[in-house]
């Protein structure tokens, strides 16, 4: 097994944590490398360090602290329920209005529209017409008119 | 789905919670509040955030606990809340690791890195020399990654099982494994330098 493998055993080896034949192999391999024993202490003296650790220590009064949250949070909570119970079917109805009112406009704007069309198209045809009104009276005139000449020749 | 009714010790009380019953959830929370208190102190370190985050765990566990159905035991549901909310507030702030220089080690720990390694008696008249220590081991912990950190807190220093972490972490017990077998390599690493330093002075 190469040293790199070994010494990721290392840790499992010092907890306990290695088959009986794997724990004899460790064994037999650190006996003959200095490299791997040095690996072997330090590793005993990080696992060392860390069952020194001590469980860190509280302030007092937790409960009092998390109760005093606990019934910011409900207050809050009620203050919510509170004003949706209160606002909510007020911002329905004020949406619906506003929805009634917007599609009350769009209908007149139509209106108005379709109003606006009429007027062009009624206007549209008068000078059609008056155009061709008036071509007819100059072309009757120019008829007239041609009809006196030749008269008078 | 396997039954856990009769294994979990915190079944009555957690349905007693899920009711409001206000003296339940106090129950369950001075049962657990110093565990979960000590877990957040080792993911996250020891700071005025603690207290904060293990409120956080707690009022969490108030809004939740109707959804827990169960599945695991009730702690493993509430450690993996714990650890959940240290790695999002870790997220949150953004926190790096940051490298442990020997001077800087020094500096936080006021000299105490020398006792990193001796072996110490619990005695009264060294707790301030104690306090060092644990200072220095904080801070080593601290320059780990919040994953590291986290396998290294539950298996090393809390002595869970990686079947356990796997559980609260939810992840294969071969993740546990090589995610811890990395941790503690990168623990031996930073601790290496304070370690030579150590014997050659010895």
């Amino acid at each position: 097994m190469p040293v790199e493998d070994m010494k990721s055993l290392l840790f499992s080896y010092v907890n306990g944590e290695l088959a009986e034949e794997q724990n004899k192999l460790v064994e037999a391999r650190c006996k003959g490398n200095a490299d791997l024993t040095k690996e072997l202490e330090l590793t005993r003296a990080t696992i060392r360090l860390l069952e020194r650790r001590r469980p860190a220590e509280m302030a007092p009064f937790f409960w009092d602290r998390l109760s005093e949250r606990l019934d910011q949070a409900a207050s809050t909570q009620y203050a919510w329920m509170w004003a949706a119970k209160r606002f909510i079917p007020a911002m329905v109805a004020a949406t619906l209005i506003v929805a009634v009112f917007l599609s009350g406009r769009m209908d007149i704007t139509s209106d108005t529209n379709d109003y606006t069309l009429d007027v062009w198209a009624y206007e549209t045809d008068v000078d059609y017409v008056q155009d061709n009104i008036t071509m007819t009276d100059d072309s009757i005139l120019e008829s007239v008119f041609f009809e006196q000449e030749s008269n008078l020749e | 789905m396997r039954s856990i009714e009769h294994e979990d010790p915190d079944i009555d009380l957690v349905e007693r919670c899920k009711t409001g019953d206000r003296v339940a959830f106090r129950l369950l929370v001075e049962k657990y509040e110093r565990t979960v208190f000590s877990t957040v102190v080792s993911v996250v370190g020891q700071s005025a955030d603690a207290d904060d985050i293990a409120q956080e765990v707690f009022l969490k566990m108030h809004r939740s606990i109707k959804n827990f159905k169960g599945e695991c035991r009730f702690s493993v549901w509430l450690y993996r809340v714990t650890v959940n909310q240290c790695l999002d507030r870790i997220k949150h702030q953004k926190r790096r690791p940051q490298p442990v220089s020997l001077d800087g080690m020094i500096e936080a720990s006021e000299g105490g890195f020398e006792g990193l390694f001796k072996d110490t008696s619990p005695d009264a008249s060294e707790e301030y020399e104690q306090t060092q220590l644990q200072q220095a081991i904080q801070n080593v912990l601290n320059s780990l990654s919040a994953e590291h950190r986290v396998v290294i807190t539950l298996k090393d220093i809390e002595g869970r099982s990686q079947e356990q972490i796997a559980e609260i972490l939810k992840c294969p017990v071969g993740t546990i494994k090589s995610r811890l077998t990395r941790a503690r390599e990168a623990l031996k690493e930073r601790l290496r330098p304070f370690y030579e330093t150590w014997i050659s002075g010895e």
